[in-house]
């Protein structure tokens, strides 16, 4: 784990709870039971389904128990907002977009993560998907090479996804992720605070782009780590 | 118990809009004459932002003069109704506002010696209050309470409304005000720093002491944990309202129609009456009512965080769990009887249902 000599905000406490490599734990889960979720999603599937196989898949692995609800969503629905309800039994098309959101607790340590994924050919739909990944490490990198504050980070994502052509969903942004749960220290946004986030297991980054005007958009969330967590990321 | 007001959904108009600073707007909504908006200091009420859900707002003022609410909104970095509030509202708008909501207050009975904290647009519902107190105080003259006011904000442009303590200081002899800025002010000798470390710096010995106070999570917390452990403060003495942000929040308003459903809940401090309505989900009823419930998913069954006990009679009127509410019973440890309160939708059926909470749900509500 990266250390870091500034002084830690009170909004990154933990609790005796903590623990980096449970932390670790729960994020190689997590992101495991994506990739699960999305090799069983399938088009002619509705989202509803989707959701219950996607409950299923994180309690086989022992994370019945979730600090938020579990996302996937199909087609118009990528555009909604986290929390939002997605309009009901949407199927998934043959050249389609779907994406993942779960933030699972692993016995007392928290995950959080998501990914969007394409069924067909769409290059406007692959772009998006593509783009999510590729400004989150955009973003990422930019924490790790200028020490943003948290506001300042999600200001810049803002006109990065501009450049790239696509809108930055600004109703959400990145949090902090402890021992279950994270709201004993701080329930609030990345982007309202005006520290740079420490290093370690503290923090999850989130993107959710969309298109300007289509009816589709993409998300990825991971946790806020430098390059050495990202072994496949190349710059 | 005191008295509650029955909660109204009423369309008002936006009588005034000010910007009392950079991320502070100040706004009256008028209600129509002949109308009448019952609330007690210290609660709060919901605006009904343009995609549906409610915003949630303390109101400012301790009576509606001119048949006015004041509220204090502070600007979401990324709120969609917080914006428009801010960049395209029009005095003549005409808003859905519902309430009143909320359990807390200052009571009459609270302590002659109190300490405030307020931090950001906390200080709306503690003005609230505040202006109460100095009624109080006119009604009663030589009362003589005394009033520590910890006020918190970013920058000295962020105590947006020092004008009003002004005023009641004027009306409240004991009022002490202390500003504590996040950012030092080169003409300004106020403190800086978190608004609780100036309590702490303040005060030997806190355990003889109530704290009343309204602001972010983050800001209670902090102020609860360290007062405790450095001051010996008792944190059953702390009153909250606690400015919740996500969807637990968003999702609190009660449904506009539907019959009072009331309940009775027991807890550590003795049984309570709590008033649900036909049709809502009951943990948003015991958040309304701030029971200390974590529900951290927002009552999407999710997190079992919500889970409550329920009394033996009163079991077989529930539909049993679905799957998903089952598994998380059992992964959590659940007794038999133990329900999730975001699952159980209340009903006719239900009037005078009795549960009590489980302690190891508990939340940051007073």
């Amino acid at each position: 784990m990266t250390t870091t000599t500034q002084e830690k905000s009170p909004l990154e406490k933990v609790g005796e709870a903590y623990s980096t490599d449970k932390m670790f734990k729960a994020r190689h889960l997590t992101r495991e039971a994506i990739n699960e979720i999305s090799a069983r999603v399938k088009p002619g599937m509705v989202e509803e389904d989707a959701v219950e196989m996607a409950q299923d898949v994180l309690a086989e692995r022992g994370m019945v128990q979730g600090w938020h609800d579990v996302y996937v969503r199909f087609g118009a629905n990528t555009i909604k907002t986290f929390g939002q309800a997605s309009d009901p039994g949407v199927v998934l098309g043959e050249d389609d977009i779907f994406l993942i959101d779960i933030g699972p607790v692993f016995e007392k340590w928290e995950g959080d993560g998501g990914d969007t994924f394409v069924t067909g050919a769409s290059p406007e739909k692959a772009r998006c998907a593509t783009d999510a990944r590729k400004l989150f490490h955009i973003v990422r990198k930019k924490w790790e090479s200028e020490k943003m504050t948290g506001r300042a980070l999600y200001e810049f994502a803002a006109a990065q996804a501009r450049a790239m052509g696509w809108e930055l969903n600004l109703d959400l942004s990145g949090h902090r992720i402890s021992e279950f749960p994270h709201e004993a220290h701080y329930a609030g946004p990345m982007a309202e605070v005006d520290f740079t986030p420490s290093a370690g297991p503290l923090w999850v980054l989130e993107i959710h782009i969309r298109h300007p005007t289509q009816r589709f958009g993409a998300f990825f969330e991971d946790m806020l780590l430098d390059d050495s967590y990202f072994p496949g990321f190349t710059a | 118990m005191d008295k509650s007001f029955p909660t109204k959904r009423l369309q008002m108009t936006l009588a005034e809009l000010r910007r009392a600073s950079e991320r502070t707007l100040i706004v009256r909504l008028k209600f129509a004459d002949g109308e009448t908006f019952m609330y007690r200091p210290g609660q709060f009420v919901g605006l009904e932002a343009p995609d549906g859900r409610p915003r949630y707002f303390s109101v400012a003022n301790a009576i509606p003069v001119g048949n006015e609410l004041e509220l204090h909104v502070n600007r979401a970095p990324a709120g969609a109704f917080t914006g428009a509030l801010f960049a395209e509202a029009q005095v003549g708008d005409q808003l859905w506002v519902e309430g009143p909501f909320g359990e807390f207050r200052i009571p009459p009975e609270a302590p002659n010696e109190i300490i405030l904290v307020a931090g950001g647009t906390g200080f709306a519902p503690l003005r609230a209050c505040l202006e109460q107190l100095a009624a109080d105080e006119k009604a009663r003259p030589g009362a003589g309470r005394r009033i520590h006011l910890y006020w918190g904000a970013r920058s000295l442009a962020d105590l947006y409304d020092i004008a009003s303590i002004l005023a009641l200081s004027k009306q409240l002899p004991g009022l002490r005000f202390v500003p504590v800025l996040g950012q030092g002010h080169p003409n300004i000798s106020a403190r800086t720093g978190l608004v609780h470390r100036a309590i702490i710096e303040d005060f030997a010995d806190l355990s003889n002491h109530d704290i009343f106070a309204c602001g972010p999570p983050a800001v209670i917390e902090a102020l609860a944990n360290d007062c405790a452990s450095e001051r010996g403060f008792n944190a059953s003495r702390l009153t909250a309202d606690i400015f919740v942000t996500g969807p637990v929040c968003e999702a609190i308003t009660p449904p506009t129609e539907g019959a009072a459903i009331e309940l009775h809940l027991k807890e550590t401090g003795g049984p309570r009456e709590i008033r649900g309505v036909e049709g809502e989900a009951l943990v948003f009823a015991l958040k309304r009512a701030n029971v200390a419930l974590l529900a951290v998913c927002g009552g999407k069954g999710a997190c079992g965080t919500c889970r409550i006990h329920i009394a033996p009679a009163w079991r077989s009127l529930l539909p049993k769990p679905a799957k998903r509410e089952a598994r998380l019973l059992q992964h959590t440890g659940a007794d038999e009887g133990d329900r999730l309160a975001c699952q159980i939708r209340l009903s006719a059926g239900l009037g005078g249902l009795e549960l009590q909470t489980c302690a190891e749900n508990k939340g940051d509500a007073q």
